[in-house]
This record gives structure tokens, sequence and C-alpha cells, in this order.
């Protein structure tokens, strides 16, 4: 390590600057062809009515914004993070009073003609404040104070999203876990977080649902109960080998466990649960005998699946429910919400080898895919670039991804190498999703594929995030912390 | 660093998730060829084209029946502009606010982004009017459809009217869709199949709201929509228009048939309809309207009414007695007022001496003669009983087509009843009682057990003007019918039936409405009516040598057939021979056209 060697030199990471540029083609093309009408003339005068003239402006808007990035230092953006921070989450709650309401979520704020979308910033803010206060030399991740307070920065803007309606923005935020992994959190978050979507897309598939009303016809409690009691049983025979006592002990609660749930209503076995699980915590603490945590994990797993699909009734529209099972194949119905899904995936699957060839793709163009310059822009890729065309562009994404971690894991500045991950890590969220949605990997929640989709205050969003990042990474040399 | 191996797991997560889309892509892309094809069957559409209806033409090819564009006024909600001027729409169109408002909501209702009717049928007028400012308001446009355009009032029954295809004929055939109009009744139901044409195909691309694109393939693969076949039907429209003049207020009906050759030449059913209501805008609400009506004017009485055929059916008694050999033409029967059946008898209203030939039994209409021709032919000691010779003389019956159903080219059309044998061993059917001539002998002057339609009154009549040979009837020229066939009595005794006709007109019942310079043969018939006054009944033919007309008239609770009946049949052989009516005859016509026998039955009812 070298203190304070003085030197002005800027390096700029031009292979970062190159992927983000052939990204930004991409997308420029994918709107042009999401909107391609050979009938109409984009004229110079009237260039700003079609999206693609939009789009073009926000571009060259966020190109002015880059090289204004550009002229600020490391130590202007570590601290202006808090501010940003702070002006992010004040906006977030500006916006839930004074935005408008565009298909169903309250994100906007109107400003004459252009739409600005707070959360798409707030990401950026975010971000930074993370790596501001991680970077912090008294801070520990894994410490319990410390890990609550990272936590509660990304929970504040992420519930403010939630409440504007707009959970698919909210969801990306869960993306910072990877963040805080790589900065030594325990992997049992992750397999948690895993766990977690594991037993809830598991809960879904073993409870029946009427395809109308989306009540629950049959609770999939009881399956998953004797599945899991099983599973756990045969884990902890191995895990305790010849600890007969505690062996026989965890089988005897977990078959208690199948069995309560035959006799008690729904209400008073989750009250068991709770119980069950705070008391083997407690004892755990008391005795340190693995045992007691074995039987606590599988009570509030066990209480987690019996609430799932309430939970679901509860906290989703109705619609976003009907997505999610439509997606997981629990009901059908190809006229509603399975509609989009199934369109995007003919226009995709329609692709082929090569595709149909640019300004090409007839079913796009025919309309029958829903909004297919933002959410569903990459099914405009999948038909007209067919399959090579989705293997460069997913081969753009993982190359952009890998260079930031490159990035990253090249800085001696915590700070950067922190916002480098969360830059990642956001990224990936949104590339995973997206393209997953649109093929049925994943249920469809609205977030826009970055750089790609149209969409001003995303792409200035990814934009600031790159460029910032390639700022900070340029002056790594002179950086000692 | 402590965490530093922790990026290997980063990658890893990065890597294995862009590989997991990349396999699924592939799966998509290239494996599955299953969404290559649904994306062909999803954005290429059939869509029907609709030929127009045939047209409907009279005998003299005069243009009855034929289509008429009208336009409906299309709307696809998300296009219309939220500022719109709705008053200068409204004024364009011709409705008030509150309607354009109710509109709106059922049209965003059903879809906001497929097409849907705004306004339906809207006239020629205003449409010329409004296709010009029509670019003005985004999101309207109209669609032509065609519907039926009747160029003369007459004879509604025997076009009939058309309708939305029903479900049960839905699930059966494959030519129909949803919402297909289709005829419901008269040649519109009888000659659906010729007149409706062949439906065509037109590929077009579509979006995923349905909105038509562009045609597919410039066209090429479309099949153009073939237009109906004409029509042309055997009505003689002046004739049936002045038929339906005499009727009016009048309930009942007038059919004429051109003997030599079968074809109806008039076909009135009273009271009638305007056509016209049945089709257009307020189809539904006047199809209520008319189905309310107590008086039935949808119904045609020349095919479902029936009647007993009364005194018109004494010539064909006449004739089987002569046939069969039990009277001959100078057969004498006492007429005392009465003839003596039991200890009730049929009386004879017509108080004339006893008749010592068949031609004034026939010109007096003298009940006594009939019934004793008629019991001469059952007691016919050639047969072995009275059923033999009832059944012989059914027989005759319907070789004449009384009983039933006459494929005129009509829908729904009735058969009647007709004695039969088989009836009258039922209904007396005991150990120590059989039936006897004299049980049955009503039937000797058209009562009892009768109940036939007009048009079966039409066929005999024409029958005999023909001298025994059967021009099967029908409504379409030169439509299938089998080939005309002779009665098996001999054309001697038509000659004597034609001269006793004649006679009728001459100096018996008919004289008040015989037609100075036209020989007509003719018959009165009074139809007892349980329910109500007797019906006026009259048939006839003219000239009586080679004879151009057939005619069977009802008249309902009008009395005597001497009264009604006659005098529209004969104005009408009047009309139709001469093309005028004489001077002499004016004084009929006037007090026909006068009369209104609706109005005080409607009181009485009330």
């Amino acid at each position: 390590m070298s203190f304070g060697r003085p030197t002005s030199k800027k390096r700029t990471d031009w292979l970062t600057v190159l992927l983000y540029f052939l990204l930004v083609a991409v997308g420029v093309a994918a709107v042009y062809t999401s909107n391609y009408n050979p009938e109409q003339q984009i004229t110079w005068s009237n260039f700003l009515d079609f999206q693609i003239g939009k789009q073009m402006a926000w571009v060259v808007m966020s190109f002015i914004l880059i090289l204004v990035v550009q002229l600020f230092d490391r130590k202007f953006y570590i601290n202006i993070s808090p501010i940003l921070y702070i002006i992010s989450v004040l906006l977030l709650i500006a916006v839930l009073i004074f935005g408008v309401e565009i298909s169903g979520s309250q994100s906007w704020f109107q400003l004459g003609p252009l739409r600005f979308q707070p959360s798409e910033i707030a990401k950026v803010g975010t971000a930074l404040m993370v790596a501001y206060y991680l970077s912090d030399f008294n801070v520990n991740v894994q410490k319990t104070k410390d890990f609550l307070i990272t936590a509660a920065i990304i929970a504040i803007p992420m519930g403010l999203i939630l409440l504007q309606s707009d959970a698919g923005t909210a969801l990306v935020y869960t993306s910072f876990i990877l963040v805080l992994f790589r900065e030594g959190l325990s992997p049992w978050f992750l397999i948690t977080y895993a766990s977690v979507i594991a037993l809830f897309v598991l809960t879904l598939v073993f409870t029946q649902f009427d395809p109308v009303t989306l009540d629950i016809t049959r609770s999939g409690f009881k399956p998953l109960a004797i599945g899991g009691g099983i599973l756990m049983s045969v884990i902890s025979a191995l895990y305790f080998w010849k600890q007969w006592a505690n062996i026989a002990g965890l089988i005897a609660f977990f078959a208690s466990v199948v069995l309560v749930a035959n006799f008690v209503e729904d209400f008073y076995l989750l009250g068991f649960l709770g119980v069950a699980c705070v008391f083997f915590f407690f004892l755990y603490f008391r005795m340190r005998n693995q045992a007691f945590l074995f039987a606590s994990v599988f009570s509030l797993a066990a209480a987690y699946v019996q609430t799932v699909a309430s939970i679901c009734q509860t906290f989703l529209e109705g619609y976003q429910l009907k997505r999610i099972l439509v997606l997981l194949n629990i009901i059908k119905d190809p006229r509603g919400a399975g509609y989009n899904l199934e369109q995007s995936k003919i226009a995709i699957g329609s692709g082929g080898w090569t595709g149909k060839g640019y300004l090409n793709g007839t079913y796009v163009r025919s309309g029958f895919v829903p909004e297919v310059d933002t959410d569903f822009i990459f099914c405009n890729i999948g038909e007209e670039f067919g399959f090579m065309g989705s293997l460069i562009l997913i081969g753009l994404f993982f190359c952009l991804l890998f260079r930031i971690v490159v990035i990253a894991e090249r800085q001696k500045s915590k700070f950067t190498r922190i916002f480098a991950y969360a830059v990642a890590s956001i990224f990936f969220f949104h590339f995973l999703i997206n393209i997953a949605m649109t093929i049925g990997l994943a249920p469809v929640i609205g977030i826009p594929l970055p750089l790609i989709s149209y969409g001003g205050s995303s792409f200035l969003g990814f934009s600031l995030l790159i460029f910032i990042l390639i700022r900070l990474d340029s002056e790594k040399k002179n950086v000692v912390r | 660093m402590q965490f530093d191996s922790r990026k290997y797991v980063v990658l890893g997560v990065f890597l294995f998730f862009s590989l997991t889309l990349l396999f699924r892509l592939f799966v998509l892309q290239v494996q599955d060829p299953s969404y290559k094809d649904l994306a062909d069957s999803n954005y290429i559409r059939k869509k029907t084209t609709y030929p127009a209806r045939g047209l409907i033409y009279d005998r003299n090819s005069i243009l009855l029946v034929d289509n008429q564009p009208i336009y409906d006024l299309m709307i696809i909600p998300k296009d219309v502009p939220k500022e719109m001027d709705t008053l200068k729409f409204c004024e364009l169109f011709n409705i008030d606010v509150v309607t354009f408002e109710e509109n709106m909501k059922k049209t965003r209702k059903y879809s906001r982004y497929k097409p849907s009717v705004f306004l339906k049928q809207i006239s020629p007028r205003v449409y010329a009017k409004a296709q010009e400012y029509l670019y003005q308001y985004p999101g309207y446009f109209t669609q032509v459809r065609t519907i039926r355009s009747y160029h003369t009032r007459g004879a509604p029954h025997v076009y009939g009217y058309l309708g939305e295809v029903s479900q049960s004929l839905l699930d059966t055939s494959k030519y129909y869709a949803l919402g297909d109009y289709i005829g419901i009744s008269g040649v519109e139901r009888g000659f659906e199949d010729q007149l409706r044409g062949i439906k065509g195909e037109k590929y077009v691309t579509v979006d995923a709201f349905n909105r038509e694109k562009e045609s597919y393939k410039a066209g090429s693969k479309d099949v153009p929509a073939e237009q109906g076949q004409s029509l042309n039907l055997t009505i003689d429209i002046p004739l049936q228009e002045y038929a339906e003049k005499l009727m009016q207020n009048k309930i009942g009906s007038v059919i004429a048939i051109e003997p030599s050759t079968g074809e109806i030449l008039t076909m009135v059913s009273s009271p009638s309809y305007n056509p016209s209501l049945l089709t257009g805008r307020d189809r539904g609400e006047n199809m209520k309207m008319l189905n309310r009506d107590s008086l039935k004017r949808q119904l045609n009485r020349c095919i479902t009414a029936t009647y007993p055929p009364g005194s018109t059916l004494k010539p064909l008694v006449a004739l089987i007695g002569l046939q069969e050999g039990v009277i001959h033409a100078n057969s004498y029967a006492r007429c005392g007022g009465y003839y003596p059946v039991g200890n009730r008898g049929v009386k004879c209203s017509h108080g004339h001496p006893s008749c010592s030939n068949i031609y004034c039994a026939i010109e007096q209409s003298c009940n006594p003669y009939f019934c004793e021709v008629f019991k001469r032919t059952i007691d016919n000691p050639s047969y072995e009983n009275e059923e033999k010779s009832l059944a012989k003389w059914v027989k005759y019956l319907r070789e004449f087509g009384l009983g039933e159903t006459l494929d005129i080219g009509l829908p729904g059309m009735v058969k009647g009843t007709i004695p039969t044998v088989e009836y009258y061993n039922r209904i007396y059917n005991t150990d120590y009682w059989h039936w006897k001539s004299s049980t049955i002998i009503s039937l000797s002057i058209g009562q009892g057990e009768f109940a036939i339609t007009p048009l079966h009154l039409a066929n005999y009549m024409s029958i005999v003007a023909n001298r025994g040979v059967y021009q099967y009837p029908h409504i379409v020229r030169n439509m299938s019918r089998p080939k005309p066939k002779t009665i098996s009595i001999d054309r001697s005794h038509f000659e004597t039936i034609a001269d006793g006709m004649e006679q009728v007109m001459v100096s018996g019942t008919g004289k008040w409405s015989s037609v100075e310079g036209i020989d007509i043969c003719g018959k009165t018939g009074t139809a007892e009516n349980p329910h109500g006054d007797d019906h006026s009944i009259f048939i006839c033919f003219a000239p009586k040598d080679n004879p151009k007309i057939a005619i069977a008239a009802v008249v309902e609770n009008a009395g005597y057939g001497s009264t009604f009946a006659a005098p529209i049949s004969t104005l009408m052989i009047e009309q139709y021979l001469n093309d005028t009516i004489c001077n002499k005859s004016k004084w009929r016509e006037q007090k026909l056209l006068e009369t209104n026998l609706i109005e005080p039955k409607k009181k009485k009812e009330e």
C-alpha cells in the first residue's frame, strides 16, 4: 500500500465504456424497431413525437450528464453520498404525494412533457450510500448492529417504492444481498434468501387455487410438512450421526408438527409453530445444542409455508398473484394473465436460430406483445435476431458484469469496490429478471432491461451507475482507502 | 483480504443464471418449433366476407326485394381523444348528448381496443353528410352492411323475414356463424340456400387487439364472396296489391293460381304488415309489437289457417259421385228444406224447389241433394262395406291434395285434417253399433272432420279448372316439383261440374258477384265456425274455357260466401283478365274498400 502518492493520472476503463455503448446501440435499435411503422416518416420536425426520438433525447442528455460526472473526483462522490441518498428518499416520499399514477403505480413525476421516475435514480443514491456506510473503517457487516443499519439503508427506499405499488422495482433492492455477501455477510443469508424463494414456489405449487376467484381450495401445508419432515429427519440423522437422543427428539418433533396440523385450526397451528420456534431458539442459546436450532428453523419454515398463500392473497393484487400462478403452471389463463407471457414466448420462439432480420419482426410488429418497447423489449431482439442475437446480448451483459467485478476487485478503495458490486448486483437483477420473465422463467414484474428498454429515467440511472463507477475506478491508483 | 474468494461465488452466480437464460432461450428458439407455428396462426386471421343476398322479382321481373347498404358507426374507444367536440358530433349524427354518453360508456365497457358498434344503421342521408367530417373524429369509422329493402308493401308473407341464426342451427350447421342472418320464414327461408350466396374468405394480418392492419399477401389468398342467386316469384305483384287492397280491414286469405302452370299469382293473408318493419334499426321493437298484436299479422293464413270447406266441397262430392256412378248429371233428389238423418236432419237454407239435376244442385247449393249423393257413394253396393267406400272417397280427396302438405316453396305449410276411416272406427267403435253413412253425413256439405287451408282450396279449384290435370302449385318460378298428374276422374265429369259452377254465377248463390263478359265458374261456401260468425268462402275459376286463373278466398267471420269472398274473387278476376274494373262492378269494389270487419270485431271482444 502506498500512502498519498500524489498523481493526477486518470485511467478510464475503456472496455466498460465500449460495452456500455454497445448496449446503448442495441437499445436504440430495439426501441426503434419496437415502434417501427413503415408508413410513418420520421423527420426532424416531428422527431420528438416518436418513442425513438424521445429515447434519443434521453440518450443525449445522459451522455452530457456522464461527461459532467467525470468532472468530479472520488472524494466528492464519497461526501455527496449521504446527501444524494437523502434526496432520493425525499423524492420517493414526494412522488407518493405529488406523483402521477400510470398503469397502477404511482411512481412518476410529470414535468410538462417529461416523465421522471425517482425510483430509478434512488438506486444510484442507495448504492452510493451503502458503499459510503460500509466503507467506514469501524463498520463491519458481520456485526448485528451494522448489518441492521445497512439493511435499513436499503429497506427505506425499498419500502417507499413498495408503497408506490411498484413491487418489481422494490425487489431490485434485494439484490444488494450480493454486495453484503461480498463484504462478509454470512452465506446463510444467501441460503435463506434462496430458501425463502424456493419455499414460496414450493408452497404455491402444492396449494390448490380456484382458477377464477383465486381462493385456496386446498392448503399445501400438509404435503410440504410431511415431505419436509422426512427430508429434515434424514438430514438430522446424517448430521447428528450416532447422537441418538438428538435424532429421536428431532424426528419426534417433526412428526408432532405434522400430527398437530391434522387436528388444530390454521390459526392455532401458527401459534404452536411460533411458540416452538422461539422456545427452541431460546434453548439453543442456553445449551448450544444444534438440535434445538434445527427444530427452531423447522418451525419457522413451517410457519412460513403455512402463511405463504395467505400472504400472497393479502399483499399481492389479484393480477400479480395470477401472474405468479400462471408462471408456475398452477392455473392456466392464456387469454388473461398468461396472455402477455404466451405472446412474448411466441415472439421470441419464432425467432429461430438467426431471427427474422432487423425491422422484420412481424409478430411483435403486429402488436401481439404488450409493452414491447419497455418491459418486453427483449422480444424484439429474440424475434429479429433469434438465438444468435440473444446469445450476443446475454454475452454483452455477462461481459459487463464480469468486467465490473474485475474492476471491483482491483480497487484499493473499499468504497469503490462496494459501489462496483452494487452496480453489478443491480444490473444483474434487472438483466436476469427482465429476460427471465419474457421467457417464462420468472413472474412478470415490470422492470426494464438496463440500457435497452425505452424509458428515460432508467436509462439515466443505469448510465450514472456505470459512469460514476468508471470515474471512481479511474482514480484507483491514487486511492488509499 | 478475508472474503476475496467470494468474488468467485458472485461470478458463479452471474454465470449460472446467464447460462440458465441461454439454455431456456435455446429450447425456446431453436429446439421447439411450436412457437413458430403459433406465431403464424396468430397474426394472419381468416375473415369472412359476406355476399349480398339474392334479389327477389315478381313473375314479370318487377324488382320486389333487394339489398340496401346501411352504415354502422363503429368505434375503437381507445383511439378517441379526450378533447372531442361532442356537441358538434352529436349534431352531425342527430343524437342527443345523453345517448352519446350512454353509447360511449357501453362501448368502453365492451372493449377499449376492439371495434364495436357505436350507432346502429345510420341512415344514408346522415351517412352522406357525416362521412365528410368523420376524419375529424379519430377512433370512429363506418362499416357497411346490407339489409333487405322492399320495393312494395305487398306479399310480405311470401318473402318472410330474416333473423339471426339460432343456436341449434349453429350447433349442426357448418356454414353459419354466430350473428349471421338467415331466412326465418317465407321464401327467405324456403330458398335460403340459393339466396344466401357463398361466403368469401379474406386473409388479413391483425394485431393483438384484433385490429386489422393489411390484407395478407396483397389478397392473393382471398376467396371473394359470391352473390346469392335471384329468385323469380310466380306472384303477379299488381294483382297481389289489388287483392290486398280489397282484403284490407278484413281477416282472411286469398290465393290465386294460374291453373295451366300451377303458378301462384297472389297469396294474400290479411291483416298484413309492412315488411320494412322487420328490417333495419327498429327490427327488435317492431317484432315485439307484431308479436303482441292479437291479429297475428305475421301469420300466413293461406297456408297455416284451417277451415272446414263448407259448401265449396260440394263440386268435389258431386265429382266423386259421378265418377263412382252413383249419380248421373240428371239425377233427382228431393229437397224439402232438410235432409232427414236420424231425428235431426241437415237443413237446406236456400229455399228452392227440389233439384232434378246436378247443375241445379250446385247452383242452389242444395244440402239434401249432396247428402243424398254422399249417402249413395258410401252405401255403394259395389263396395264391401262403408269402410271400403269411405276409404275410396277419402282417396279421391287426397288426390286433390286435401290433407296433404303442399310443397309450394314456403315453409310452415299446415297439412290440415280430412276424415279417415280409422278415425271413425276409433270414435264409433262399439260392439253393437258401427258407424254408417248417416253418421258422417255432414262430410257431404264440407263440415265435420274437415280442416283445410285456403291453399288446399285454391289447389283443388285449379285442378277442377284444369279438368283434372293436377299442376303442382308453387311460388317460385322453375322450382323443382313433381310432374303434373291426372286425377282419376273422367274429364267429362269435370265439364259437368264446370257447367254447374257456371250456373252459380248466372242464377245461383254467386250471381250478385258476376262480371259481365267473363265466364266465371264459382262456388260459394259458408263454413260453420264454432267460435263465432261463419266464415265466408268462395272458390272460382275463369274463364270457363281455357281458364287463366283459379281463386280461393276466405274471409273470416264475414257470413255467407256470397257477401265477401265472392265479390273479392270476381273483382280480382276482372282486374286480372281485363286490367280494369268496369263501372258495373265499381260499387262492389267501393263497398269492399269501405267495409271494416276488424274494428267491430275488436270492439265486440272488448
